[in-house]
């Protein structure tokens, strides 16, 4: 089972994350908490996905619990987020969209991977850090602006090293 | 819809974002799983552990046979409260254990309803003179039970009222009596008195007499059941033993063990496997080399400490049960630390000639239960005969295993030490209270585990035999 699932759940942890070593002390964390659930696992979804929703509740409680994270994780009440209907027009490879998204703050980079990647619903995330839909709406909405905006950056810049920086 | 199209492609590109772990990261898994499960197996002893002391000691509690079924049956209504006043406060002389019997017969609810039927009579007795001043002589019976029970009193009292001016005694018979009980009681007169042997008595008081003998017989007996009463309550003390303990090839066997190691053949030459001995091997073959065997173990200081509840089930027998912490140790010569950059085993292990001595410690959490009786009949100072089982469970450990490989090495895997242990106890002990509420408890005690330490059959060690000097300090209530 780690030999199958530990990559792309150490990508999970990563993407929530500053570095590799605390990725992998989630997933650390993740896989002794799979080992001692396995019993709660009633085989009505995918083993992965199952696993997966581990990982990411093992990493919100890792960010809450360790300081360097929890200090930057500030969630201003902003009711009236801005709406940007942007849309990236350059999808970059995996890896690039990663480190982007772990160049966001820490509080960007929590909603955005909690409703962007896995799904979560903006009451499903206020319920799990504790805020309002609204404020994880505003958080997302300004997340999402920022990111799109920097990928754009990117493809740009990337297209200047590729012509030879003209 | 651009904003759905930008998600969308994100999480696409995200479900193939992998990343390789380190290689340190599993066995950190396993160290920690191992550690987790280590954890739950110490909290489920400790939770089973409990909930044996709590069943044990409540089955102490409830073992006190037909006495407390007896005791329950005298218990009635608040509203009749217990008649154990003194009623005989005016009868200085008699002695205040003589004055109280315990009588267990039932009394029916709806027959509980007391009166009070006070005889007062006087008689006057010609050969008073003769003893000027006679004695009141007063015989309370109480069907007196300790705790709120029903109490049943005829008190006979006979008072001298004036030894100068009048020489008749006055006799009073104060009797309270349950409606339907009917004590055997002729004449109140006859029954309150003991009267002196060996006068002339009138035939009737001389068949009171005898009756009264009897009573006073049946009297004796039942103050000295009274003074042997066991008491209900548990109590608490702390034990702590200290020892030596050892690894014994047989349960019950005072021999220490030992294996030998393989044959290890090798070229002639070589030195793998220790020191060759003489004789073996012939020219051009293999040549055969002794390697070093286990090494005798040998005794170590043990020790245990632990807490007990102590119950009495009958005058001379009690049970008790406790909690608490034990390290038993052995000791065994060893060769040098081979490092593991040396060799290609992973762990680290001891070979070659026995160089150090080293003492393997064993920490165990126990549940020891144990049944005492007494076996001479002063109940302050007495013998002891105690005998139990104690299950046990292993904390931690520095034990070497031997293992009969490489010409005998000595390693360190915990894997192999057995974690649940089961002892029989036994042992003998000088008891006595002080003052001060405090009983001591002095005496040898014997263990032999009936588990094997090791899982190997390599390592010759089998059980533990624990001797040591157990001493036991019991906090009784203080009694009002």
């Amino acid at each position: 089972m780690y030999d199958h699932f530990s990559e792309t759940m150490l990508g999970v942890c990563y993407r929530y994350t500053k570095s590799i070593k605390d990725a992998e002390d989630i997933l650390q964390e993740g896989f002794v908490k799979v080992f001692f659930g396995l019993r709660q696992y009633r085989n009505e979804g995918e083993l992965g996905a199952w696993i997966r929703r581990i990982m990411v509740t093992t990493a919100l409680n890792y960010l809450k619990r360790n300081r360097n994270y929890r200090d930057q994780m500030y969630f201003p009440s902003e009711h009236l987020h801005p709406v940007i209907n942007e849309d990236a027009s350059t999808i970059l490879q995996a890896k690039e969209i990663a480190e982007l998204i772990r160049q966001l703050p820490p509080g960007y980079q929590t909603i955005f991977n909690l409703h962007a990647i896995e799904g979560y619903s903006h009451v499903e995330i206020g319920e799990l850090l504790g805020i309002t839909d609204g404020t994880s709406r505003s958080q997302y909405a300004r997340a999402r602006g920022l990111l799109i905006s920097w990928i754009q950056n990117y493809s740009v810049d990337k297209k200047k090293e590729n012509y030879g920086g003209k | 819809m651009a904003a759905n199209e930008f998600e969308k492609n994100v999480r696409k590109e995200m479900e193939d974002f992998k990343f390789r772990p380190s290689e340190t990261v599993w066995p950190k898994i396993e160290e920690r799983i191992r550690e987790k499960n280590r954890k739950r197996r110490i909290l489920f002893f400790i939770l089973f552990s409990l909930i044996g002391l709590i069943v044990a000691g409540y089955g102490i509690y409830n073992f006190s046979g037909s006495r407390t079924k007896s005791e329950a049956q005298f218990k009635l209504p608040d509203g009749h409260k217990s008649n154990t006043e003194d009623k005989t406060s005016n009868s200085k002389n008699t002695e205040p254990d003589k004055e109280t019997i315990t009588n267990k017969q039932t009394i029916p609810a709806e027959n509980s309803e007391q009166i009070k039927h006070v005889v007062t009579g006087k008689q006057e007795h010609a050969d008073q003179s003769s003893k000027p001043n006679k004695q009141m002589t007063s015989v309370s019976k109480e069907n007196s039970i300790s705790r709120n029970q029903t109490t049943v009193s005829i008190n006979s009292s006979t008072e001298k009222q004036d030894n100068s001016k009048k020489r008749n005694a006055t006799l009073e018979t104060t009797q309270v009596l349950s409606i339907n009980q009917k004590p055997e009681i002729v004449d109140s007169n006859q029954k309150g008195i003991a009267k002196p042997e060996g006068k002339n008595l009138p035939s009737d008081t001389a068949r009171s007499n005898l009756k009264e003998s009897n009573n006073t017989r049946s009297v004796d007996v039942v103050t000295r059941k009274k003074s042997e009463k066991v008491s209900n309550e548990i109590t608490w003390g702390i034990d702590i033993s200290a020892g030596s303990s050892v690894i014994t090839e047989d349960a019950f066997s005072f021999k220490s063990s030992y294996a030998t190691a393989d044959r290890q053949y090798s070229a002639p030459g070589s030195n793998i496997g220790g020191t060759p001995s003489t004789g073996a091997g012939g020219a051009g073959g293999p040549t055969a080399y002794y390697n070093y065997s286990q090494s005798q173990n040998k005794p170590a200081f043990a020790f245990k400490v632990g807490i007990n509840a102590r119950k009495n089930i009958s005058n001379r027998s009690s049970l008790s049960v406790g909690l608490g912490y034990s390290q038993l140790a052995d000791k065994i010569e060893i060769g040098t630390n081979q490092s593991p950059s040396q060799s290609s085993m992973a762990l680290s292990y001891y070979s070659g000639a026995p160089q150090q001595t080293h003492t393997d410690h064993f920490h165990f959490i126990e549940l020891p239960l144990s049944y005492n009786w007494r076996v001479t009949n002063n109940a302050d100072r007495f013998l002891s005969l105690n005998a139990g089982v104690s299950p046990s469970y292993l904390l931690a450990t520095n034990a070497l295993v031997y293992d009969t490989t490489m010409g005998g090495i000595y390693y360190d895997n915990k894997d192999v030490v057995t974690k649940a242990h089961f002892s029989f106890t036994s042992g003998i002990s000088y008891q006595f209270k002080n003052k001060r509420n405090l009983e001591f408890s002095i005496g040898p005690q014997f263990s032999f585990d009936i588990t094997k330490v090791f899982k190997s059959d390599l390592d010759k060690r089998k059980y533990f035999l624990y001797t040591g000097i157990d001493a036991r300090i019991f906090f009784e209530k203080k009694t009002k």
